[in-house]
């Protein structure tokens, strides 16, 4: 837990952003993250798992995320899920950015009139 | 390959259950891509491997490399005037074959290596070496601070007498001062060829002296027992048996008065100057260059600063577990 207020004001990266709006709908393992960060980026990003382990290895030191193995999963796969505290982050993230959304929309209003 | 680089990279990496999916993720990943053809696979090998070493941040990653890389050559460049300039000077000898058939020689008058087993020894001995360095006053420093045995292992170590080829020696020495290592090498030259000359000279007379004295003792033998032969009757029963021994001792002694001629057609060979000679092919150089030269031990300065620099920046990249994530972009809001 010791980032999350920093993390909070710095603003999340892009890449942290599309994993935990991932996780935000259901449980995913690794793959699936990749696949689902790939679909959300519009083809855009493409992460390497050495990438997206660091990003989930930091997540879970800071409470964002659980693991858990699913009881049907092949050679022991992991899968990860958002925390409470995750998803009070990633809502934090997305007011953030409706705020800065509203802001330049208005800003852009006013030019223009 | 890509696996293996994987595996091995990923040893670097916490081991733990998350390091462990990772890797099971990155094999359904890889799969995955294969069946993408050859172009994706590319894409996703460099991918996954600049992944797994993650540089944290380009232009730091490259001002460390710089970095090292400028100390490694200032270091280079530092140990360049510190480090003796070293010179070395050749020659090469020659083995020339003897101006008559080599089925009358002994079998190993062209061995080159038999020579210089006999020479060397006593070129590199311990009263020769001394007796040149006070000759050309060298090592005059160490000879202030260290007893002369050790000055003499230290020129010892500097001296090469080796085989160059079937019949070739080369001769070198290596020396800070380049005249000097010039006029050693020379001197060393000079040694080794009059040594073999007294060595030729003394072994084809001794063998001469030799070859007679086991003629003239067979000789000996042989009338002896032609006298024993005369002076026994044929009816004796011992009769036969002189025959047989007095025609022994003959063969004997005409086998060894072939050898003596032999041995006395050499000894006139070598007095003639016309047997198996070391000729000097190369006289000894006169080095305009150091061994190494301070370019040389700069590159080498810098080229241990890249190293050094590539492995630390690798080792802290590969020991990183967060991303090194850009500032984020263009992210639709919701």
């Amino acid at each position: 837990m010791r980032h999350i207020s920093k993390r909070h004001v710095e603003s999340l990266t892009e890449p942290v952003f599309l994993i935990l709006v991932s996780l935000a709908e259901e449980a995913r393992h690794g793959y699936a993250i990749l696949k689902d960060v790939e679909t959300l980026s519009n083809q855009r990003i493409h992460m390497s798992t050495g990438t997206l382990y660091a990003a989930l290895r930091r997540m879970l030191e800071d409470g964002w995320i659980q693991h858990f193995q699913e009881a049907d999963a092949p050679r022991g796969r992991q899968a990860y899920r958002l925390t409470t505290p995750g998803r009070a982050v990633l809502n934090g993230e997305v007011d953030r950015m409706k705020l800065l959304a509203r802001l330049a929309s208005s800003r852009l209003a006013k030019g223009a009139a | 390959m890509l696996f293996f680089f994987y595996r091995l990279l990923s040893r670097f990496k916490t081991q733990d259950d998350l390091t462990q999916d990772m890797q099971r993720t990155f094999e359904d990943a890889r799969a995955d891509a294969r069946t993408r053809g050859w172009w994706i696979y590319t894409v996703f090998a460099v991918r996954e491997i600049g992944g797994l070493l993650n540089p944290p941040n380009t232009r730091l990653w490259w001002l460390k490399i710089v970095g090292w890389s400028l100390a490694g050559l200032a270091v280079g460049w530092i140990a360049s005037f510190i480090m003796p300039v070293r010179y070395t000077s050749e020659a090469t000898l020659q083995l020339v074959p003897a101006m008559v058939s080599q089925d009358l020689l002994p079998h190993d008058a062209l061995d080159a290596q038999n020579l210089l087993d006999r020479v060397k020894p006593v070129v590199v001995s311990r009263n020769v070496l001394v007796t040149i360095v006070n000759n050309f006053d060298l090592y005059k420093g160490e000879r202030r601070y260290e007893p002369m045995e050790d000055v003499v292992e230290e020129f010892r170590k500097s001296v090469h007498i080796e085989l160059s080829g079937a019949n070739f020696i080369r001769v070198a020495f290596t020396y800070p001062d380049y005249l000097l290592a010039n006029k050693v090498t020379e001197d060393l030259v000079s040694r080794i060829i009059a040594k073999m000359l007294t060595e030729k000279s003394n072994v084809s007379t001794e063998n001469v002296q030799f070859f007679k004295d086991e003629v003239d003792q067979l000789g000996q033998s042989w009338l002896k027992l032609s006298a024993s032969v005369k002076a026994t009757p044929a009816s004796d029963p011992g009769y036969e048996l002189l025959l047989l021994a007095r025609d022994q001792k003959r063969k004997e002694y005409e086998s060894m008065a072939q050898k003596l001629g032999t041995a006395q057609m050499l000894r006139d060979l070598a007095n003639r100057g016309q047997d198996v000679k070391l000729e000097l092919l190369d006289a000894a150089t006169l080095p305009q260059e150091p061994d190494t030269p301070p370019s040389v031990v700069g590159l080498i300065g810098l080229g241990c600063g890249l190293a050094v620099g590539l492995l630390t920046t690798l080792r802290r990249a590969l020991r990183r577990t967060s991303p090194g994530f850009s500032v984020p972009d263009a992210v639709e809001p919701a």
